[in-house]
């Protein structure tokens, strides 16, 4: 490859920071560093961004070019940009610093003692090191749709190119100055000498250079002078790579970033940074050098610092969906899919599954008229020992973007809501998170939620619905953000769930705190042929083969689901007018049937609540901006099968006379006492999928007692009647 | 072409002399060169070893053998891989390899030319190993004799750090007044972590803090550099290296040096940090560098199992033929350390031979913690029987488990920030290694938060066989493969995977004298058998044919009808588990019915005593 031509290249770069344009909004041309340049002329911006996309558009070959050799074009640009400042100064400039002043006094002194002769035709500034004059700093933008590089993956290669990191700062230093040209006076002459600086190192010029001294042989000695040299903000800081890019077994890598002038004080230790800039070995001199031998130390010179949030790194990471992804997500079945894909080595229990999808996803806030209606759905998991309930807390708090998990025991002072601490050596109070408090727009995991400590409990109450946390502690008083979706695992309190108590009795909570779940669950390890073979088998298989055996499905993958879940939390459905008649129906049913059967659960408003929260998170999780009254039946059926869940003996009861004639039952209710008994399938499926019973085994119902001359249905399969 | 004597003390010669004959490309060629060298193992025990030969005997620049676990990794380095040197009297010019030195390096006239065009930039990574913590005694009797037979004169010098020579030349330089800080900080961190002195008649002095995982450690730990497959080693790993040794002592303080040169004013922020600076570049005397040629991952530390597989498979079958009456012999001996108690002591022989052999997701498979309840409550029983276990595995630790030991010992390691480096923790242990918790040592008293996180790190390595490293800002855990043997008065407050209450046969009236009927049975070709045969076990490859598949499955469906509680899927787990480890003690590969019934009665008789304990409580 022929080296290139950079004289042509510079005049390429004026070209561009003259002519480069973007389309404004009105339609105007809007010149981009045009405008910039002219707040540069004046002094009122310092650092300039070159964005690459726009090079990109302006000459590809250039941004190669500047990509694989960005110190040198840095030095041009500079050179470039000096060149052509003088053209878009409009008006006197005010004196920002002592510097300014210094360059303007030694410019008028060269045009006073050249007043005539060949010096005046040249420019006055060609004698000063141009880093002296230079007033601006010069950054790349690394082009937009390039990816960033892991830490690890910056290698050799990578020497000299402008890379685009990310990491978490684990080391700042102070900022200092760092000299870039230092200027030195003769204690003889009285003139100035001036020594650009490049290295971290340099030895300190000592004899007078200046004609009158090597003529004279006077052997002035050099002084330096503070306040002519030129000083820029210098601050080291070293990142290290996010722990999702570390392969396993491996230590995490860090690197050594050098920030000057702007993009210095940008960052703090933890947080998480972007950064672009230019992969470069260290350079030592001297004997420094010799006493390296073999080494060089590389560092990472800083052109654009960019601090992320955690939320706006998770955004990153939550990219589109590619086609294929979407395919992989959106098939028919993607609700069940997205269920057992949830802790997929826990063998059963799918609409425990279910429940915690929607929790992920969670409801809509709501906030009419200032009272707010929290969208967060909590959910209690209850059982006997050993049904895998903390194995599902603990996969969420995997899987959820944010979360904590605690056990209500063994959380420390801070405990679950917040504490005031007394600081050691300032004496300040600080007030300090605990898990509820850090899980903010999250998930919290508590384990042994009935072993939770009574003040906890009581914060709870107000967690659960307002979601914040007051304090009114040591002068303190502050209402926290708390707006967290809770997920508790709680044991039985006889060791074994009870079915002839009722809940509170089993779990020794009060019901002000069980009515705030919107599901309850009771996990049974229960013993049945088939499942226990399919457990034994799916148990053998991975002793036998170390690996989770093939299932129907594949289970998505976490990051899949986490970014899916992403998009679906943006998504705000809105529930429509003609629905709202139909839940209400739903719900006076339900508030009936609780009256009739001896319930053991409660169906209070906060039920009704409850549906809605549901049906909202699962109108997000088909992406859909309005719920429909698919999502209201299955809201409830969850929450049918929940209540079924809770009262075992009830279900025993019906079982009895099995599920067909439950369905007859529900059947044999809808049909109206008088004149033709004749109802509606389609209410009948309806009805029947809500109280949680399976299409199919509706089907089977109306055909077993269509065969016993019950009813008769007719030639369209519409209507049931009675005969 | 070079001798046997060329190969081993002047590698470096014999790279130069491929990298001119091949060129900068041919990487390879030196790798195959060496491969070629050593690929027997008697030729590999020619090499001496860094892990049993003092430091003083070797001469600098020559190959080495270093068995070792890797604690942790620092960034890649970048270094001249080619660099050009020039005559100074005829300026002609000549290429060199930078690989496997420390320090660029060329004849009294000439010079280097660090600008030149024709150097080449490369990347090597520096591992920081340290001995393999918790190897027994045997372990290392057993290798330094292996390489001893071949006439090495120290065989018979315990492995200790030798440096007084060294260290002379670096004491005689004036301290700066940062030096003196720097030590002082080093010092303090060693109060909290009391380590033995090896240096012998010598005034107690501070060392760089060498980061063993275990206290009381000693060996020479090493900054081992690798040129290839950097992404293929993990924390925690065992290698052998073989590779050449530098201990130049230029390596250790040229940052100093650089500080007081004269007229140079540097402007500070480029430096490292003083304790970065002691942590990257020790003392070569402590710290020798040692550049990696060949690595061999070691699948087992035992001497006397051999690492090719056909050799191995040779020694299998010969140790079946007398497989009988060999477990019959090792449970006699069990039986006499667990007191009489002959479940325990099948209890106890599975849990030796147990070993993580795969993950199904986050879920460990084939762990097998034991906790033996009811032990005698003396500090005595404990030691005894982690004497008694050392005398068999190739890696343990005892761990003592007060509330003094909790609150201040630091289990998991962490980041250190300042220093840029992992500090070790007790938890950081290699794959197989024994750990003993003594239960018996705890007493009532307050648990500081560092307590309760170092509780729940034992708690998550016994459940899920992994350990949490703590990153600061964020956590990430390591699997680990650590079998744990848990010796309380009553249940523990630990989980584990196998309860077993302690059921003496007869009233022992001392300890001592009844470990020491043990000596009779112990004898060395009987303790050289169990080595190889404990060793042994772990290294079988186990399966379930599909007709004991099916008839497990039935069996445990038809357990769950009559009572479903006595048979929930933990206990599955357990008992699948433990009929693997009953056939590989018969080093069976495959289970039988009758292992299958044995297993089922032993936990069932595990589950009465159980319950008969808890009922006289």
């Amino acid at each position: 490859m022929p080296p290139r031509d950079y004289a042509a290249d510079k005049e390429k770069i004026k070209t561009f920071l003259r002519e480069f344009y973007v389309d404004s909004e009105d339609g105007g041309k809007d010149f981009v560093y045009g405008q910039q340049l002219v707040k540069i002329a004046h002094r009122e911006q310092v650092a300039l961004t070159i964005d690459l996309d726009n090079i990109a558009d302006f000459d590809p070959e250039l941004k190669e070019a500047i990509e694989e050799n960005t110190r040198r074009y840095t030095a041009l640009f500079a050179d470039a940009i000096q060149e052509v400042l003088p053209d878009y100064k409009e008006r006197e400039v005010v004196h920002k610093d002592a510097l300014d002043v210094y360059i303007e006094h030694r410019l008028l002194m060269e045009q006073k003692n050249h007043p005539d002769g060949q010096e005046i035709t040249r420019d006055p500034r060609n004698k000063y090191p141009a880093e002296l004059m230079r007033r601006f700093e010069l950054y790349f933008k690394a082009p937009s749709h390039e990816k960033h590089q892991l830490i690890r993956e910056v290698k050799a290669n990578c020497i000299g190119k402008l890379v685009q990191v990310k990491g978490i700062v684990t080391r700042t230093t102070e900022v200092k100055p760092m000299m870039v040209v230092a200027t030195y006076t003769c204690d003889t002459c009285g003139n100035e000498t001036y020594q650009p600086i490049n290295s971290p190192s340099f030895m300190p010029l000592i004899m007078c250079p200046s004609q009158d001294c090597t003529t004279n042989r006077s052997g002035g000695r050099l002084y330096l002078q503070s306040r002519g040299s030129k000083f820029v903000k210098f601050q080291e800081i070293k990142i290290q790579e996010h722990s999702d890019q570390v392969p396993v077994g491996n230590i995490p890598r860090s690197l050594t970033v050098i920030c000057r002038g702007e993009t210095t004080r940008c960052t703090l230790p933890g947080d998480h940074v972007s950064i672009t800039g230019v992969f470069l070995p260290l350079m030592k001199q001297g004997f420094g050098q010799v006493q390296q031998g073999l080494l060089s130390e590389t560092y990472l010179e800083a052109h654009r610092i960019v601090k992320m949030n955690k939320t706006e790194d998770d955004e990153l990471g939550a990219e589109e969906l590619t086609e294929d992804e979407i395919k992989q997500v959106a098939e028919d079945d993607f609700y069940d899919k997205l269920a057992s894909s949830i802790a997929p080595e826990i063998y059963g229990h799918e609409d425990v599954k279910k429940a915690l999808l929607l929790l992920l996803v969670g409801g809509v806030d709501k906030s009419p008229r200032g009272m707010k209606i929290r969208g967060n759905i909590n959910i209690c998991l209850m059982g006997d020992p050993g049904v895998a309930k903390s194995q599902l807390l603990s996969y969420i708090d995997r899987l959820a973007p944010r979360s904590q998990y605690t056990t209500g025991r063994g959380s420390s002072g801070v405990g679950l809501t917040a504490a005031v601490m007394k600081d050691p050596i300032t004496g300040e109070m600080t007030l300090e998170g605990g898990a509820l408090v850090l899980a903010d727009q999250g998930v919290c995991c508590i384990d042994e939620f009935d072993k939770m400590m009574e003040g906890d409990r009581t914060a709870i109450h107000e967690v659960m619905e307002q979601q914040t946390i007051s304090i009114a502690k040591a002068g303190i008083m502050t209402s926290l953000n708390a707006r967290v979706s809770i997920l508790a695992a709680a044991n039985p309190a006889y060791g074994r769930y009870n079915p002839k108590k009722s809940i509170e009795q089993n779990i020794q909570l009060p019901a002000a705190l069980l009515s705030r779940f919107d599901l309850l669950w009771l996990m049974q390890d229960k013993a049945d042929r088939e499942n226990d073979l399919r457990l034994a088998q799916h148990i053998t298989y991975v002793h036998q083969h170390n690996i989770q055996p093939p299932a129907q499905f594949t289970p998505l993958e976490m990051k899949l689901m986490r970014r899916y879940i992403a998009l679906c939390k943006k998504k705000q459905p809105v529930i429509p007018e003609n629905l709202a008649d139909y839940i209400t129906g739903a719900y006076v049913e339900m508030r009936k049937e609780a009256r009739n059967s001896k319930d053991t659960t409660f169906t209070s408003a906060r039920t009704l609540l409850a549906i809605l929260r549901l049906s909202t998170a699962l109108a997000r999780l088909r992406l859909a901006d309005a719920v429909e009254k698919e999502d209201v039946n299955e809201a409830m059926r969850l929450m049918e099968m929940s209540k079924d869940s809770l009262n075992p003996a009830h279900e025993m009861h019906n079982r009895a006379h099995n599920v067909t004639d439950q369905i007859f039952s529900i059947v044999r209710e809808m049909a109206p006492t008088k004149g033709l008994r004749s109802v509606k399938i389609t209410e009948v499926m309806e009805q029947c999928v809500s109280k949680g019973f399976k299409p199919d085994q509706v089907d089977a119902c109306i055909e077993e007692y269509e065969e016993l001359n019950v009813w008769q249905t007719n030639q369209a399969h519409t209507k049931i009647t009675f005969i | 072409m070079p001798g046997v004597e060329d190969w081993t003390t002047n590698p470096l010669g014999i790279v130069q002399s491929l990298y001119d004959k091949h060129g900068s490309a041919d990487a390879e060629k030196i790798k195959e060169y060496f491969h070629g060298k050593t690929e027997s193992e008697t030729a590999r025990l020619w090499i001496p070893s860094l892990n049993d030969t003092p430091l003083h005997f070797l001469p600098p620049n020559s190959l080495v053998r270093y068995r070792c676990m890797i604690q942790d990794m620092f960034d890649p380095e970048f270094y001249m891989g080619e660099y050009e040197v020039s005559d100074v009297n005829t300026k002609a010019t000549s290429m060199k390899s930078g690989k496997y030195k420390d320090i660029a390096e060329c004849a009294k006239h000439q010079e280097i030319n660090t600008d030149s065009e024709n150097n080449v930039t490369m990347e090597r990574q520096t591992l920081y190993c340290v001995p393999i913590p918790g190897e027994t005694d045997w372990v290392k009797t057993d290798y330094s004799d292996k390489a001893g037979k071949k006439g090495f004169p120290s065989s018979s010098v315990a492995p200790n750090r030798t440096k007084r020579g060294l260290e002379e030349e670096e004491t005689s330089q004036p301290d700066t007044p940062m030096e003196e800080e720097s030590r002082e900080a080093s010092r303090s961190e060693e109060n909290k972590r009391p380590r033995t002195e090896v240096v012998a008649g010598s005034v107690p002095r501070t060392d760089p803090d060498l980061n063993y995982p275990l206290p009381g450690e000693k060996g020479l730990p090493c900054l081992v550099k690798i040129y290839e497959e950097m992404d293929g080693f993990a924390v925690n790993d065992t290698v052998e290296f073989i590779g050449i040794l530098s201990v130049d002592p230029a390596l250790a303080h040229f940052h100093e040096e650089n500080k007081s040169d004269g007229p140079q004013s540097s402007i500070d922020g480029y430096e490292e940090p003083m304790e970065e600076r002691n942590a990257h570049a020790p003392p070569p005397s402590l710290v020798p560098r040692l550049h990696s040629i060949i690595h061999l991952k070691l699948k087992h530390n035992n001497p006397n199992v051999p690492t090719e597989k056909a050799k191995l498979n040779s020694d299998v079958s010969s140790l079946r033929t007398e497989i009988s009456m060999l477990r019959r012999q090792i449970l006699s001996a069990l039986e006499q350390v667990m007191l009489g108690d002959s479940l325990a002591a099948e209890y106890f022989l599975c849990h030796l031979i147990s070993s993580v052999y795969g993950r199904a997701d986050v879920m460990p498979l084939g762990k097998f913690s034991l906790n033996l309840t009811h032990c005698p409550p003396t500090k005595e029983y404990g030691q005894l029987i982690h004497t008694f276990i050392q005398a068999l595995v190739t890696k343990s630790h005892f761990l003592p488990l007060s509330i003094e030991n909790m609150n201040n010992l630091r289990l998991c390691p962490e980041k250190d920030y300042t220093a840029n480096r992992l500090k070790s923790g007790v938890l950081q242990l290699s794959a197989d290694t024994s750990l003993i918790i003594d239960e018996t040592q705890l007493q009532p008293g307050q648990l500081e938060s560092a307590g309760v996180k170092n509780i729940t790190a034992l708690g998550n390595l016994i459940s899920w066989q992994k350990v949490e490293y703590d990153f600061r800002f964020h956590r990430q855990d390591f699997l680990s493969n650590i079998s744990v043997l848990i010796l309380s008065e009553a249940k523990s407050i630990l989980p584990s995977d196998c309860l077993v209450p302690l059921n003496p046969a007869c009233k022992i009236e001392s300890l001592q004298r009844h470990f020491s009927q043990l000596d009779v049975i112990l004898t060395p070709e009987f303790l050289s058998h169990v080595r190889r045969y404990l060793t042994i076990c772990k290294l079988l490859e186990y399966t379930i044919d599909d007709n004991m598949q099916k008839a497990i499955q039935d069996d445990f469906v038809e357990m769950r009808k009559t009572d479903h509680k006595s048979m929930t899927v933990e206990d599955f787990h357990t008992l699948l588990n433990l009929v693997r480890l009953l056939s590989l003690s018969a080093l069976e590969t495959s289970p039988t019915q009758s292992m299958w019934e044995k297993a089922k009665s032993m936990k069932s008789e595990r589950k009465r005593r159980i319950l008969a304990v808890n009922s006289s409580q």
